[in-house]
């Protein structure tokens, strides 16, 4: 009765624009993945409407390597239209492999918010290998029948998820939402010196509080630099130890992706300790991510529910 | 911005001369006005259909009458859904009505797009239960009667009023009766606009021993038709999975076992929902999707067991659709016993055009058994096989699962060819999976059920049809 399964894919693109190479010269139908070499497409999740009648468009990306990291410096090969939007997407775009159908496409990476009365496309446009990709983040879509760009929700979620909310000190009332909320200050580094990350998140849903769960990310920063995390975070008492190959619970180095969950009692409750050491002198913005994933109303395929924090970090050489 | 973005003379003419016809476009068209629109669907093109009213006068002795050869077509194909109170965007009861729309019926129903039926008549398998599809002569009748002039003929022709059932009624139980275990989600307040929810509640069955079941039908309330893009059920007892119940998505009617498969419920189990809202214009409070059982009788254990699950195609490694791009992705599937499939149902959302289903024998031999050559996302048919040609599958032989996506401007359902799409929960992201009901035989069964396919249709055991 066990169904054995094999399966390919065959993709044939079309390219849009004029000037971009034609993919179709370099994808094969039924095709092994391939593991590098290949192309990261920006997406388009949708828009908020804001309370002040701004409106949040949110954004990811979809690295299509199987295990290539793939980084992008901003400038010409990674900018975004009108140049007032530009600046705030990333330059590291690593490989994602989310659980059901949230597939290998990182959702709601960065947004950038437009004023009501805005009108037209903001365009975000990658260049990866010498393929360009881009994408419109809009208000309506030129559909023949669906005419409404796809409207995100700030509310709570069928069982009362909502975003949680992220906090640079323990009295700080806290942001949440994809636009994500910058640390006030730029920390100071030294390569091969680590430094302290501190913040808080809180679970906002409707229902139970939950854990938080945490992962941080290299968002911006010099071409081949890396940042090595590593967690000061307590496993939580009826932690169970991960799968073959998973990060344990516990302290220990964290890579980009894996998380940690926020205890929600004791003397460190919703708190975040991680260190971050740098290899390369440079501008770096860290990317921190909190999510209430795991509930049955939070996944990144449902597109809720998280919110981005940001540390700017300027690191100096030895 | 919103109320600037969507404007009543944006709505394209393609739009007004192919969806007013589809029982489901408000689904899609009042996400427009959710956003800030004007609702347009019930006055959709009618100024058009007026002006196709002065054709030539038919001559009443020789041509096709509404009242003798139209209106009983409309009775078995689309009152069902095309009267007042109903899904349908118009009612198609009355001679004036259908008059009014005579040129697009036409059109809908020649190019098959009505009634909603997407399973193509001249390729693979074509004996199925449930089967909505138009037979050719109607279709034919119907665009002699259009170019005729949509005579009305002799009232005294005209039969006699159907008597349709509440429309809050299961639509199975026409032929089952009553259900025998009736299954109501917790109640769910959708909102009238936002992203899409994901409504998970547990509700008992009250079923305390292992039974077969006959035949099974979720259904959404009728308000929340609109709102309810899928409702799946599963087994659990004591928090654990047992088993899938059933899979229901738009459009969809239900799934009927095979005469001596059993599907299992087990005793004292819960159902455990999966039920996918998608606020669409119009609040629903207090919405509950429900599911009907039928059962079999107690002492009934059934031979095989048939199991309803969801087949990949894409390997698992997700997909993007480029702007502008297509995509064609397959799954292959091979089982560790023989195999009958039962039922086939294609699912993806707005970029998926086509889907097919073949089998890859263990000779090389490759059988077209199902293709979808227009899909519409607005309705999802579990294609059920006659019994007596249901597939077959050896050990060895491969289930070969096709879909095609059209990220382009020719997808009419494409909400915006700029965009990169990918897998998703949501109705705006993809899907590329099969739901497919299978027998799990063994040697013997598979070899019983050739030997009774080999026999005159005579010497057959009852097929249920």
């Amino acid at each position: 009765m066990k169904s054995l399964t094999l399966m390919a894919v065959c993709v044939v693109v079309i390219p849009h624009s004029a000037n971009a190479q034609d993919w179709t010269q370099r994808e094969f139908p039924l095709a092994p993945p391939n593991a590098l070499g290949n192309i990261v497409a920006p997406y388009f999740d949708g828009f908020y409407p804001n309370e002040d009648g701004t409106y949040t468009l949110s954004f990811g990306f979809l690295n299509r390597n199987d295990s290539e990291l793939i980084e992008i410096e901003l400038g010409a090969n990674n900018f975004i239209e009108p140049a007032e939007f530009d600046g705030v997407q990333p330059t590291s775009f690593p490989t994602v492999r989310y659980s059901g159908f949230g597939g290998p496409r990182e959702r709601g990476a960065f947004a950038v918010v437009v004023p009501a009365d805005f009108e037209g496309d903001v365009w975000w446009t990658l260049r990866t290998n010498g393929y360009e990709t881009k994408v419109p983040g809009r208000l309506e879509s030129p559909g023949q029948i669906i005419r409404g760009a796809y409207e995100l929700s700030s509310g709570p979620m069928a069982a009362g998820s909502l975003r949680p909310t992220i906090h640079w000190s323990e009295d700080d009332p806290g942001t949440w939402g994809v636009e994500g909320s910058w640390m006030p200050e730029t920390l100071s580094a030294t390569v091969g010196e680590p430094i302290d990350l501190s913040f808080w998140a809180r679970d906002q849903g409707e229902r139970e509080l939950g854990t938080i769960n945490v992962s941080l990310w290299k968002f911006q920063g010099p071409i081949g630099a890396e940042i090595s995390f590593e967690s000061m975070v307590e496993a939580l008492p009826d932690a169970r130890p991960a799968r073959r190959g998973a990060r344990q619970p516990g302290p220990g180095p964290l890579l980009t992706r894996q998380t940690v969950k926020l205890p929600l009692e004791g003397p460190h409750a919703h708190h975040g300790r991680f260190t971050a050491t740098f290899d390369t002198p440079g501008e770096y913005v860290i990317r921190v991510k909190v999510d209430s994933f795991g509930l049955t109303d939070s996944s990144p395929g449902h597109q809720c529910c998280w919110s981005n924090g940001y540390i700017r970090v300027s690191v100096t050489g030895q | 911005m919103q109320d600037d973005a969507f404007r009543p003379d944006a709505v394209v003419s393609a739009l007004e001369e192919e969806l007013t016809m589809q029982v489901f476009s408000h689904h899609f068209v009042s996400r427009v006005v959710a956003t800030g629109a004007v609702a347009v669907i019930v006055s959709l093109g009618s100024s058009q259909d007026l002006a196709a009213q002065t054709g030539p006068s038919p001559d009443p002795a020789n041509d096709v009458t509404f009242a003798k050869d139209v209106a009983p077509i409309l009775q078995q194909n689309c009152q069902v859904c095309h009267q007042p109170g109903a899904i349908g965007p118009m009612s198609l009861m009355e001679y004036q009505d259908v008059r009014r729309y005579a040129r697009r019926i036409s059109r809908m129903v020649e190019s098959r797009d009505m009634p909603p039926y997407q399973y193509d008549t001249d390729v693979g398998i074509q004996s199925l239960k449930e089967d909505w599809r138009m037979s050719d002569d109607d279709i034919a009748t119907i665009v002699a009667w259009v170019a005729a002039g949509s005579p009305e003929g002799d009232p005294a022709d005209m039969p006699a009023p159907v008597e349709w059932p509440d429309p809050a009624e299961f639509r199975l139980a026409d032929r089952f009766g009553e259900p025998d275990v009736v299954v109501a989600s917790a109640p769910y307040d959708v909102p009238e606009v936002g992203q899409d929810r994901w409504w998970r509640p547990t509700t008992p069955t009250g079923v305390t021993s292992d039974r077969c079941i006959k035949a099974v039908e979720t259904k959404p309330s009728v308000v929340g038709r609109a709102v309810a893009h899928h409702a799946n059920s599963s087994f659990t007892v004591n928090g654990e999975r047992a088993g899938r119940l059933s899979e229901y998505a738009l459009g969809k009617v239900g799934e009927i076992v095979p005469e001596g498969a059993c599907r299992r419920i087990p005793a004292n189990a819960d159902v455990t929902w999966d039920i996918h809202y998608w606020p669409n214009g119009v609040e629903v409070d207090d919405d509950q999707v429900e599911v009907g059982i039928w059962l079999h009788d107690e002492e009934y254990a059934g031979e095989y067991d048939q199991t309803l699950t969801l087949y990949f195609l894409n390997g698992g490694r997700g997909y993007d659709i480029a702007p502008h791009g297509t995509l064609m992705t397959q799954g292959f599937h091979s089982f560790d016993t023989p195999i009958r499939i039962d039922s086939w149902q294609p699912h993806g959302h707005t970029r998926l055009v086509a889907a097919s289903i073949q089998i890859l024998r263990k000779n090389g031999t490759l059988e077209m058994i199902s293709m979808v050559s227009n899909w519409s996302a607005l309705w999802h048919h579990s294609h059920i096989y006659d019994d007596d040609i249901s597939p077959l599958l050896e050990v060895g032989d491969q289930i070969v699962l096709t879909h095609w996506y059209d990220n382009t401007e020719n997808n009419r359902y494409n909400p915006d060819p700029d965009q990169w799409v990918g897998i998703g929960d949501r109705t705006a992201d993809e899907m590329a999976h099969a739901w497919m009901a299978i027998t799990h035989l063994d040697e013997e069964g598979f070899e019983q059920i050739k030997a009774q396919r080999s026999r005159p249709v005579s010497q057959q055991p009852d097929r249920d049809r």
